[in-house]
């Protein structure tokens, strides 16, 4: 059995959707190359098929992977924040409760949270 | 001729047995006469001869299968010999009737649907005539906005090689691998497009929860029939749909790949 791996993207109902990669069992007769014709699927959704080349599925994805990279860091940074808010929060609501004052609401929301309330 | 030296009668006891019959009177003008009688609803004719007895010959008959020759003499034999059509794949041994393949390659679809192996050995195969395997990564999604939104999609076309029979496609589709992180009251769910699917879903409710799952197998079955020379196109589009906003900006998603195996035999 002879194999080939080869690049495409798909076309839902309109829709231009991420390039994947697809390993084929090569029979030879069929042409990977251009577009197929719009088919209906076994969803009813209308789906046309392009075969692309390897340097446009990675110029895709080197341009998508930099936007999940930025993501990612931002999230980090973010959570980072989040948990040095927590743990002020988690420090002055220890105070507050052992000195009976009264809390904010930001930190009765963070007692609420932590006891799954 | 037989005489008693008697004179115009003759007293002579003269006696036939079985078959052998005597006739006459031993009178000169009607001597005794010796002959074999033969019984006319005997299966095989004899008949007396000057040379002596005779028996027919054994007739024969050949039928569609069996060919018989001879008529049971010690110079001609009977002998039955089988009649074979074609000739080659059943013959005459010394041991008795046996079959003789052909090479396998003589075969039609031989090493796809017949497996001829040794002497006398055919099995059916049921070859797996199409295969194939997507592989597709996630798109980058916004966690920051309460929507479904499509991390991939996967399509592929199996068709059918053979002119004569039928194809069968079993599809096994696999999720996104994922890790999650997500921040206070939130809740996200990996489907299929519409929901048609709910592969996983998970609600935060602290301060910050993580979740992570590998891929698993989320469809398998609803065998595809595909007819003779015909093709089969099946595509997946896997979603991720965040319920609320909530955590904005620190939430954190990062996927694996997710697969699609489409398989497609010949039964």
């Amino acid at each position: 059995m002879k194999y080939r791996t080869i690049y495409a993207r798909t076309t839902v109902n309109g829709e231009v959707q991420p390039p994947y990669v697809q390993e084929i069992l090569d029979n030879g007769s069929t042409d990977y190359t251009g577009s197929t014709l719009p088919t209906v699927d076994q969803n009813g959704d209308s789906v046309s098929i392009e075969y692309i080349s390897k340097r446009t599925y990675d110029e895709f994805w080197n341009k998508e992977n930099k936007i999940i990279e930025k993501y990612a860091e931002e999230a980090e940074k973010n959570q980072k924040e989040v948990e040095k808010l927590n743990e002020k929060l988690k420090a002055s609501v220890v105070k507050k409760l052992v000195s009976g004052e009264k809390l904010t609401e930001e930190e009765a929301k963070f007692v609420a949270g932590s006891l799954d309330l | 001729m037989a005489r008693c030296g008697c004179g115009g009668t003759c007293n002579c006891t003269v006696q036939g047995s079985g078959a052998f019959v005597i006739s006459g009177t031993g009178d000169q003008n009607d001597p005794y006469v010796g002959s074999i009688n033969t019984n006319p609803a005997s299966p095989l004719p004899i008949s007396s001869t000057p040379s002596g007895l005779t028996v027919a010959g054994v007739q024969v008959q050949s039928s569609n299968c069996i060919t018989l020759t001879g008529n049971g003499s010690t110079a001609s034999p009977l002998a039955a010999a089988p009649r074979l059509d074609p000739t080659g794949l059943l013959s005459c041994g010394v041991n008795g009737l046996k079959v003789e393949l052909p090479a396998s390659t003589s075969y039609p679809n031989a090493g796809r649907l017949i497996n001829v192996s040794g002497t006398y050995q055919i099995s059916v195969k049921y070859p797996l005539v199409a295969y194939t395997t997507v592989t597709a990564s996630a798109a980058a999604v916004n966690l920051a906005s309460a929507t479904t939104q499509n991390l991939s999609t996967m399509s592929a076309t199996l068709t059918n090689p053979s002119s004569t029979e039928i194809m069968y496609v079993l599809p096994i589709l696999q999720s996104h691998s994922f890790e999650w992180t997500m921040v206070n009251v939130n809740a996200w769910y990996l489907q299929t497009a519409g929901g048609t699917n709910m592969i996983a879903a998970f609600t935060s409710t602290g301060a910050g929860e993580y979740f992570g799952m590998g891929s698993i197998n989320f469809y398998t079955g609803s065998v595809i029939s595909v007819a003779a020379g015909a093709s089969t196109t099946l595509s997946v589009t896997q979603q991720l749909r965040v319920r609320t906003t909530s955590g904005s900006g620190s939430n954190a998603a990062s996927f694996g790949a997710a697969r699609m195996i489409l398989m497609g035999w010949i039964v």
